[in-house]
């Protein structure tokens, strides 16, 4: 393929994509600063509710791997239990309700969907088996 | 035939057009409401925006910059080769490797990804990559330094794992 027609085939994905990746970081980003407030108070202390709880949150929030580790850490302080810790990080990197619209456009609503899920129960299961493996 | 064809995405890209306009007027209609619940809130949603799509820039282009180079140099044949049915054993290992190389927030990646798959990426591999973007070298010592190197090492080859039980899983669902 020629030079012109790579950079226009190139552009027209991203005059796709523009539109839809403001629209969601808008909505990312007001949730976000929703969430942050309540980052603290959101765990129980129970392993099981807040692994899930862990999860959600992770699931919902977006940003830089960096960030979700750095709060991470700063949860593990508050006596947050490590398998939440685990579930929010996992969660935080492979599962993005946020940018949901965006994957299904891009590539497509079944995969979009079915790979979230899947990626949940997983943080779920990875959360539990690292713990498990590190404590044995 | 081809003019059908034609007319069926033009038709399907005004349907799409469609729905980003309604997605974004969604989006400022609930910017709008939570105006008028709490303005400072909107602004500091903005404020982010702003932040991360400034920081998001020298990805998107470069990403822009690999997908004129992979436009130009990547056949369908090439991708098919490496990503596609015939890949093989190599076509898992390509993907993993892809995932916890290639930098950048996963949503970047997208177009770029949306296009080798109409050239011949499997969804498998596609799953394969998206799920190792949990495993990125250079953060390592970040993760080591908050949750120690039995955390990091286990976990590290736990996403590896999972990653190609969810290219299995995500195939038998989708079909593709």
């Amino acid at each position: 393929m020629k030079l012109k027609q790579s950079i226009i085939k190139a552009g027209k994905s991203w005059r796709q994509m523009i539109p839809i990746l403001i629209g969601v970081l808008l909505l990312a980003n007001l949730l976000n600063e929703v969430f942050q407030k309540y980052y603290a108070v959101i765990f129980t202390g129970n392993y099981l509710k807040d692994t899930f709880i862990g999860a959600l949150v992770g699931s919902f929030s977006f940003g830089m791997a960096l960030t979700s580790y750095v709060i991470g850490g700063e949860f593990l302080q508050k006596g947050v239990s490590l398998l939440a810790v685990t579930a929010f990080v996992m969660t935080w990197t492979t599962v993005g309700i946020a940018m949901l619209p965006l994957e299904a456009k891009m590539l497509g609503t079944k995969f979009a969907i079915w790979r979230n899920i899947l990626n949940f129960i997983f943080a779920i299961v990875i959360s539990i088996l690292t713990v498990g493996i590190i404590n044995f | 035939m081809n003019q059908k064809k034609e007319k069926g995405n033009e038709a399907k890209n005004k349907m799409s057009g469609r729905g980003v306009q309604k997605f974004l007027l969604a989006v400022t209609s609930v910017y709008l409401v939570v105006f008028l619940v709490d303005g400072d809130l909107v602004w500091r949603g903005l404020e982010a925006t702003g932040q991360t799509l400034l920081k998001i820039l020298p990805i998107i282009l470069l990403i822009f910059g690999i997908m004129v180079l992979s436009n130009s140099f990547l056949t369908p044949e090439r991708v098919r080769k490496h990503f596609g049915h015939e890949a093989g054993w190599k076509g898992w290992l390509y993907a993993i490797l892809f995932g916890i190389l290639v930098a950048g927030p996963p949503y970047t990646l997208y177009p770029m990804l949306k296009q080798m798959k109409e050239q011949g990426l499997k969804t498998n591999y596609l799953a394969v990559f998206l799920y190792n973007r949990n495993v990125k070298i250079p953060l390592i010592p970040v993760m080591v330094y908050y949750f120690g190197w039995q955390f990091t090492i286990v976990m590290t080859i736990l996403v590896i794992i999972f990653s190609i039980i969810s290219g299995v899983m995500m195939e038998k669902i989708t079909g593709e």
